[in-house]
């Protein structure tokens, strides 16, 4: 009989699931890949039926459901973040006070009768990223918004056995802090926090010194936020007027011109972070002096702070799991309650990839493409020339839209739900902007690489597969569109046995071009959730500007779609969010 | 920001410990409640905002409508470009002139007052501007003019801001046709407390149905005030038609029976309802009279079945008042039930708009006392309408023609001079544009779970109408009954080139086509083109469905395209949060599977009867197949038969070639009546109510989280 467990992670964003069978991860999707609604929060109906899928088993099969918090926890923290009043009459705290909810809706809406086990919130951050790196045992740091109370933890873990040694509590909050800036320079929070980091470069830390008031640094590496500048307590903006005041301008309105005082604000923030960062790491390393780190939470996606913390901190070695923010809480949740009932810890190897997500056949793409009107050319059976004609469209400096396998795992495309391109051409960044991403023209694209020439191209000597990590571009080839104004580029580094039709189309470009490296990122409109079907692949499609789609062995060419496609949807595409981007949620 | 005291935090520790659990989140919901209805009404929300809503001066925005100013100064009413996914609920015109210059009449209403499915080619606004130009003479045709402002599914609270855009407009006359959708309220923490108390005392039937009927009936007296006071503004008359339903032959889907009840009302009710169908068809018409009224003391009312079946007594004896009057307790049974029915005008709605109509001196168009007096021995069935409100164009033109009667002297016209009716051809209706509409009835009955012969019933009259529409009939089933999504199939392309049909079904989010197992409709259709020598056509489709659905393999039953005969069934019947489980309300659960060439089968079910099921209710016993557990059927054939479970079970069984046709195959799985439980039901329906969730309010029957069917593919070629 195998071990079953399901993880979840709902009810505040990024609502996902995942299945741990025997301690080997078979399946992990967020629901926002179906529903189609970006973040979506809510219990995940239709991630938990694909996973049972994936699985091969019924409802029946499942030993335990693993949640991704302690509710009751987080109701304490609730109650004393909406004082005076109690309970708060905020809109957004309207029905949200309610502990039972998640293991109710586990009952009710998805059927479980079995067992469910709560793990808190940065356990199950801690265990995701430990769990799942191959370590045999690591230092741990989880920095996110807030989960319950924690807002960072740190942490030990050693074979099956992990535990949280301290914490910073709400609403201390390295994550609220850069989210508030994040609002206050214009982004969505909680979703743009990565713009802020590609911004930050193109400014000077010429605020730091006043950034600095917004945090008082504590003995042992912790902190605590100056509440003067802060009002997401509320629930209605994240900042107070006396930031503006320091910082001596308004807020900056969304989708506005950037001012250079934006860039150099984001710069400050990115230097702040790193140094609060740094501090934490150094006092980690000091009770928990191990080679290895592990970090997870919302924090650990800023790969740019990451390689700061690996570069001038006391670790050798740092894994951060692919999928860090909360979706990637189910999985840590799942390992725990894998622990809990084996006594033996999952995954004893490092991850090796993320194509936990629905994957579709040849066959059933040409299912969809046959009754269409649509031109199309079929390479089933023909992967050598499959890959020869993109090769080709992108050496012609073609965007491509690449439709392959299982999907990811997270918020990163990694070459099997991507928009490629060739990364030499001066003019691509501004091109991908305009033909699909529509967002803002500073923000670079990350390359993908061969694994094996990374090291010729970029200043990294390790594997790199999550494009959670920032190095120095080296190459002697020119690469304007991957490479940030810094110098530096976020990598992905492709593996031939991971991902090998990805491996083997990047090195029929490099055949081509003598540039083994491809421009990669995700697939998806802006505002919309990464392509899951080949529907939601030809829907991208026909609303952008893509020039070729590739859905698995079929190409397709803008110059095939049928006009009336384009009349009916095109421009249609609809940002449909499931929380707020003024403010952090915090109920 | 203000940081509570830490100490603070010791407290909250030991109140979120006694909180944690649905009591707890009861409590704080309750506590959140009384915070905000203790507020001032502003903060409240909901309905009391809105009655007190005082329309602005000058041009403002409504709808898709926003006000723009052309080059040479005039002022106008422009489509919203962001709204543009909506534009199709409104009338098609690219702008609305602010200028008036003649007398002014404007239409507001709902999708009848669309002329939906006869929408854009034909609409009551064409119709009425028609009969009043006529009335008019040829002198004065060009002397009035009828704005339309008529939006598809508009619920009373959303006609407030078109009614503060008719400062700007300033009619002459306002005519207001709606109220089949008024049932849909906003739901406040008030409500939402109103229906708590009702759960508590008397569950669905009678009180949460009172309780909710008044709401509604409140919110359309609100509508009528709301429009008196901008009438008497303006000085506008006004013009109110009631409008009438399909008394004769909507019917609910079998889903959508009757609410949950306790258990020993809805045991003697599922046995009196097994009886009387028996006796119906034996019948016996004083034992099935006999019977719908027991169903009906025992279902307070809230039920379209017993009241279905007492008409159906009345009928057979040529009792036609008796049978309309029961039939309007049938369409007026869900409402306010918090179930998903079709879009109505309940008998409360309707007496609302006559009394606050007749209060205000507005004009009343009686729907069903014109339709009565125009055919005074049938009850008002296809011949007026299309579906279950939709006007037929006889319907629209008799609406119409009483209306423009009715307003004519305050446009200075004589009622006499109003035509009883105008020529097709001269409101743009052509045999085909009728033939198209009627198609569109077929597809429409069927999507809302109609029977095959009224289905039937608008395949044939289509194509007696235009026999052209054979052509249009294959492109449409060819695209609803591929696999691969509508909008991309080359059928969809040559459909949508008519502007009815893409009114209808060009979803404007693609994502939003529903697959269904549409094959009442187009068996039907098939048919209808071999009745009708298009048999080219029906072999299409037939070769067409052979390919698409008879391959074997394997068939997940659970997709809507092999289970839901109607975007209910894809969907939900109840409001509540979708399950990632299928539960039916009805007795039994049908799935197709369509085979070419019939093979071994294994089918896989993983189910479960409700939580709280007991199998040894007596009162359930011999009311239906499944009582002594599950059963599963093929063609009528039982397969499989299990012993009542209530935790999740998974079941295989194989079936032999035989036992399958090639073609269409039905699986029906049988449940025990029983039900879910009562008390568990009622306590989640409370719980939920508290929490701000609406209820699951329909007995769950049976429980199924997958089922497959297998039938390995040997390569064996197609039929």
């Amino acid at each position: 009989m195998s071990l079953n467990i399901i993880g979840i992670s709902a009810h505040f964003h990024d609502a996902a699931c995942c299945l741990l069978r025997d301690g080997k991860l078979v399946a992990a999707v967020q629901e926002e890949r179906f529903s189609r609604i970006k973040h979506d929060p809510t219990i995940p109906r239709a991630a938990f039926g694909y996973c049972l899928e994936q699985g091969g088993i019924t409802i029946a099969d499942v030993d335990c459901v693993a949640y991704y918090e302690d509710p009751v926890v987080k109701l304490d923290r609730q109650l004393w973040m909406g004082l005076p009043q109690l309970p708060s009459l905020a809109p957004e705290a309207l029905f949200r006070l309610d502990p039972a909810r998640a293991e109710r809706e586990i009952r009710e809406l998805l059927g479980f009768e079995g067992e469910i086990q709560l793990v808190p919130h940065h356990l199950s951050h801690a265990a995701s990223s430990f769990c799942f790196s191959g370590f045999d045992d690591a230092a741990i740091l989880v920095v996110d918004a807030v989960g319950e109370w924690a807002t960072t933890s740190l942490g030990r873990a050693s074979g099956s056995s992990l535990e949280i040694l301290d914490e910073v509590r709400f609403p201390d909050s390295l994550g609220l802090l850069y989210s508030t800036i994040t609002s206050y320079l214009g982004f969505e929070v909680n979703d743009a926090e990565y713009k802020v980091m590609g911004l930050a470069p193109y400014g000077q830390p010429i605020y730091l010194d006043k950034l600095m008031q917004l945090v008082e640094s504590l003995p042992n590496g912790k902190f605590r936020l100056n509440p003067e500048y802060f009002d997401f307590m509320r629930g209605r903006r994240m900042y107070s007027e006396a930031l503006c005041d320091l910082l001596g301008a308004p807020p900056r309105a969304a989708e506005s011109e950037i001012p250079q005082f934006a860039k150099d604000v984001a710069r400050s923030l990115q230097v702040l972070l790193e140094k609060l960062l740094l501090q934490l790491a150094n006092h980690l390393h000091r009770i928990v002096p191990s080679q290895n780190l592990c970090m997870a939470g919302g924090v650990a996606l800023n790969c740019v702070a990451n390689a700061a913390v690996l570069r001038d901190g006391p670790f050798d070695r740092l894994f951060v799991q692919p999928a860090a923010g909360d979706a990637g809480g189910a999985l840590g949740a799942a390992a725990m309650a894998h622990i809990t009932r084996s006594g033996q810890r999952p995954e004893v190897g490092r991850l090796e990839h993320v194509y936990l997500g629905p994957r579709y056949s040849s066959n059933e793409v040409a299912a969809l493409l046959e009754a269409t009107p649509l031109a199309f050319a079929d390479f089933r059976g023909r992967e050598r020339e499959l890959l020869a004609t993109v090769a080709d469209r992108l050496a012609d400096g073609k965007v491509i839209g690449w439709f392959h396998g299982g999907m990811e795992f997270g918020p990163r495309a990694l070459g099997a739900r991507s928009i490629i391109a060739d990364p030499r051409r001066d003019e691509m960044r501004d091109r991908i902007n305009a033909l699909v991403k529509m967002r803002e023209a500073f923000r670079p694209f990350a390359p993908a690489v061969l694994a094996e020439a990374a090291s010729a191209h970029f200043d990294l000597d390790h594997p790199s597969p999550f494009m959670l990590e920032t190095c120095q571009v080296k190459s002697a080839i020119r690469l304007p569109a991957i490479t940030h104004v810094d110098g530096s580029a976020r990598v992905q580094t492709v593996d031939a046995k991971v991902s090998p039709r990805f491996h083997a189309l990047i090195s029929e470009f490099g055949r081509r071009t003598g540039c083994p490296i491809l421009l990669n990122t995700s697939f998806n409109l802006r505002g919309e959730p990464i392509v899951c079907s080949p529907m939601d692949a030809l829907l991208c499609f026909l609303r952008s500007d893509i020039d070729f789609l590739v859905l698995e062995d079929f190409v397709i060419d803008r110059a095939g779609v049928p006009g009336a496609w384009t009349g009916w949807y095109r421009s249609t595409g609809q940002s449909a969010r499931a929380i707020s981007d003024i403010v952090y949620t915090l109920f | 920001m203000q940081r509570p005291l830490d100490q603070l935090s010791s407290l909250t520790r030991r109140l979120s410990q006694l909180l944690a659990s649905d009591q707890g989140a009861r409590v704080l919901g309750l506590m959140q409640k009384l915070g905000l209805m203790a507020a001032p009404p502003t903060q409240a929300g909901g309905r009391s905002q809105s009655q007190s809503h005082s329309p602005p001066e000058g041009l403002s925005p409504f709808g898709i409508w926003q006000p723009d100013t052309r080059a040479d100064g005039t002022q106008v009413y422009v489509r919203r470009p962001e709204l543009s996914a909506e534009w199709r609920c409104w009338a098609d015109l690219p702008e609305l002139s602010v200028a008036k210059t003649r007398k002014r009449v404007v239409l507001i209403g709902e999708s009848v007052a669309r002329g939906f499915l006869y929408d854009p080619v034909v609409t009551p606004a064409k119709v009425l501007a028609k009969m009043l130009s006529v009335a008019a003479g040829p002198q004065g045709a060009d002397e009035i003019e009828v704005i339309d402002l008529a939006r598809i599914d508009i619920t009373a609270t959303e006609l407030t801001p078109i009614f503060a855009a008719l400062r700007a407009l300033a009619p002459d006359v306002i005519v207001l046709f709606a109220g089949n959708n008024w049932h849909n309220l906003p739901r406040t923490p008030l409500e939402l407390e109103r229906l708590v108390a009702a759960f508590a005392t008397n569950g669905y039937p009678g009180y949460v149905q009172q309780i909710y009927r008044a709401a509604i009936r409140d919110g359309a007296v609100a509508a009528i005030d709301r429009l008196e006071q901008v009438a008497s503004a303006i000085g506008a008359k006004v013009a109110v038609i009631v409008p009438e339903f399909n008394l004769k032959e909507w019917r609910n889907e079998a889903a959508n029976q009757v609410p949950v009840l306790p258990e020993d009302r809805h045991g003697a009710w599922m046995v009196a309802h097994h009886q009387a169908q028996r006796a119906l068809d034996e019948g016996d018409l004083d034992r099935v009279e006999q019977l719908a009224t027991t169903m009906i003391g025992l279902d307070a009312g809230t039920s379209a079945v017993s009241q279905t079946l007492r008409a159906e007594v009345h009928l057979r004896r040529g009792a036609l008042d008796q049978a309309r009057a029961a039939l309007e307790a049938a369409r007026d049974a869900p409402v306010g039930t918090v179930a998903f029915h079709s879009p109505r005008c309940a008998s409360f709605v309707q007496d609302a708009l006559r009394e606050r109509s007749n209060r205000h001196g507005f004009a009343v168009i009686d729907l069903p006392r014109v339709f009565q007096a125009h055919a005074p021995d049938e009850l008002p069935g296809r011949r007026f309408f299309l579906d279950y409100c939709h006007l037929s164009f006889e319907g629209i033109s008799l609406a119409m023609a009483a209306t423009a009667r009715a307003v004519s002297p305050w446009l200075d016209l004589a009622p006499a001079a109003v035509p009883g009716s105008v020529p097709a051809r001269d409101v743009g209706l052509t045999p085909r544009s009728a033939s198209i509409a009627e198609f569109l009835a077929a597809i429409h009955n069927a999507h809302y779970g109609q029977g095959p012969e009224l289905i039937s019933y608008w395949c044939k009259k289509a194509l007696t109408t235009w026999p052209e529409v054979a052509d249009v009939m294959v492109a449409c089933v060819d695209f609803h009954a591929r696999k691969a999504p509508h909008w991309m199939c080359r059928s969809f392309e040559t459909a949508m080139a008519d502007p009815m049909i893409a009114r209808y079904l060009l979803n404007p989010d693609p994502r939003g086509f529903q697959k269904l197992a549409g094959f009442t409709l187009w068996q039907s259709v098939i048919g209808a083109l071999k009745d009708h020598g298009a048999a080219s056509g029906a072999r299409q489709l037939e070769d067409m469905l052979a390919h698409e659905h008879g391959l074997a393999g394997r068939v997940d039953l659970m997709e809507p395209s092999s289970r839901a005969r109607s975007y209910r069934e894809a969907r939900s019947f109840t409001f509540g949060p979708p399950r990632a489980f299928l539960q039916s309300h009805a007795t039994t659960s049908v799935f197709y599977l369509v085979r070419s060439a019939p093979g071994d089968t294994t089918f896989s079910l993983t189910w479960r009867l409700p939580s709280g099921h007991r199998a040894d209710r007596g009162a359930d016993r011999g009311a239906d197949r499944g009582d002594n557990g599950l059963v599963v059927t093929l063609n009528g054939r039982q397969v499989f038969s299990a012993a009542p479970e209530d935790r999740w079970t998974q079941s295989s069984f194989r079936v032999e070639p035989s036992a399958l046709r090639a073609g269409l195959n039905t699986i029906e799985i049988h449940w025990p009546t029983a039900g879910s439980s009562w008390a568990a039901r009622i306590a989640e329906s409370q719980l939920r109510l508290e929490l701000g969730v609406l209820p699951d309010v329909l007995p769950t029957f049976g429980e199924i989280f997958s089922f497959t069917a297998t039938q390995p593919d040997t390569g064996a070629a197609l039929a």
